[in-house]
């Protein structure tokens, strides 16, 4: 319970701090933290858990930076943690490359599905060119892998 | 791949479990969403979200202002004598500028009464601080720390010194979030300074670099542009007031039908705006809400 509301309380801070960054860089081209948060928070603690983590990064996003109708980033991450919760209770993701291709992937088909499904509610969201999204997919993937390494690490010396 | 571990196969009970969560998780997202649709203004999550998060993103914008602030005094220091010398014969110049254009001021006022014409712009403005900015990947929006306490309302336009910055989409009590022109849902009936040429900007990204521009549309193919010709507000929308400074013309694609496509550099740079202009009160005297 007290690992649940630690992650939780770690996918708040990394929106704050999206928000916060986004002062002095358009961090939100390069970076998405609440997504490689919630990526974590999927993977390590299953699918119901995921789905949560995953449909509130989202919502909670699209509430604070996005406009117009908001869950749309909701609905695609709820189903992307509930893939990745299953993916992670299933196997044990450790080595370096596994999670940077995972973490790429899961950029891209969260950048792409939304950029495909949010014009049906009205939307016209920023369209990433192929090199732009590998750019941006790398930048999440090797964050992702720094971040990781630090909650693993926060895992071990608590267990 | 030797990270890859087989973990122990989940019960077939428990997974069905999982999915029966999916599934009716996807139904409440969707019930969320299509209500948002029919729902006019903002919506009870979004007011509660944003009411419990923004007093914390501007205590994290202070803080990081603050620390900005302290580095750059410090750094500042090390050329404060050259860039002091410099700054003073810059001052000199400009008070030599303000001088004559107090002149043209006046000047402006003598004909302005001997043509019987109102001031252009009646708006008043209040100053806010920009508390994150681009911060979502999809939308051009920019948060500010002023909201409907301070006389904020829906629809209101957010200036910088350079230019128009967009206008107010969502308000709550001490925040407002606003749409930057840049945006490409945005829109703004726009015309030439020289030319009069009318058309609507709206915001694309370049494909070059991708920093972001607008596209000026519904150019007639005959029209007479200019590049680093200005490109100001007309007010035809009802949205912006006539003749705020949007941006100057970039490049001009030759048309291959009708009309031609003008991509038009913003002046305001959202990237670097920090404190913005909103104004507070409509055209007509009072705050009223555009839709």
């Amino acid at each position: 319970m007290k690992e649940n509301l630690i992650a939780l309380c770690l996918l708040l801070l990394s929106l704050l701090l999206q928000g916060g960054l986004s002062l002095f860089l358009p961090i939100s081209a390069y970076l998405d933290l609440p997504l490689v948060v919630a990526t974590w928070f999927a993977l390590s603690r299953g699918e119901i858990l995921g789905m949560v983590g995953g449909s509130l990064s989202g919502w909670l996003s699209e509430a604070l930076f996005g406009r117009g109708i908001k869950g749309v980033s909701g609905l695609i991450r709820l189903v992307l943690g509930f893939a990745l919760g299953l993916l992670g209770s299933r196997f044990l993701i450790n080595g370096a490359l596994p999670r940077f291709s995972l973490l790429l992937t899961v950029t891209v088909i969260d950048t792409r599905v939304f950029e495909w499904i949010a014009p049906s509610f009205g939307l016209s969201p920023v369209q990433y060119s192929p090199t732009a999204m590998t750019v941006r997919g790398s930048i999440n993937a090797t964050v992702g892998l720094v971040l990781f390494a630090l909650f693993e690490r926060h895992r071990a010396r608590t267990a | 791949m030797d990270g890859l571990i087989t973990r122990s196969r989940p019960e077939p009970t428990s997974l069905r479990r999982s999915w029966m969560w999916l599934l009716a998780s996807l139904v409440l997202h969707l019930v969320a969403i299509s209500r948002q649709v029919d729902v006019d203004g903002i919506s009870l999550f979004e007011r509660t979200v944003v009411s419990v998060f923004s007093p914390v993103q501007h205590v994290l914008a202070s803080i990081a202002s603050g620390v900005s602030g302290a580095w750059g005094s410090f750094v500042d220091l090390r050329s404060v004598g050259e860039e002091n010398l410099d700054l003073k014969a810059r001052l000199r110049d400009a008070e030599l500028r303000l001088l004559a254009q107090r002149a043209a001021v006046e000047e402006n006022a003598r004909l302005r009464v001997i043509l019987d014409l109102k001031p252009r712009l009646p708006m008043t403005t209040l100053l806010a601080d920009v508390v994150a900015r681009n911060a979502s990947p999809w939308f051009k929006t920019i948060s500010i720390d002023k909201g409907s306490a301070q006389g904020v309302f829906y629809g209101a336009t957010v200036l910088s010194p350079s230019g128009v910055l967009g206008r107010v989409i969502s308000v709550s009590t001490n925040s407002a979030s606003v749409q930057l022109l840049v945006d490409r849902d945005s829109g703004a009936a726009v015309l030439t300074e020289r030319g009069r040429v009318d058309g609507v900007v709206s915001g694309v990204q370049d494909d070059g670099d991708g920093s972001p521009l607008l596209l000026m549309k519904y150019v007639p193919s005959l029209a007479f542009l200019g590049i680093g010709e200005f490109v100001v507000t007309s007010g035809l929308d009802q949205l912006f007031e006539k003749g705020l400074v949007v941006g100057t013309v970039l490049r001009i694609d030759e048309p291959a039908g009708l009309f031609k496509d003008v991509w038009v550099r913003p002046s305001a740079s959202p990237a670097f705006a920090e404190q913005v202009f909103v104004s507070t009160v409509s055209k007509g005297g009072d705050p009223v809400p555009l839709r």
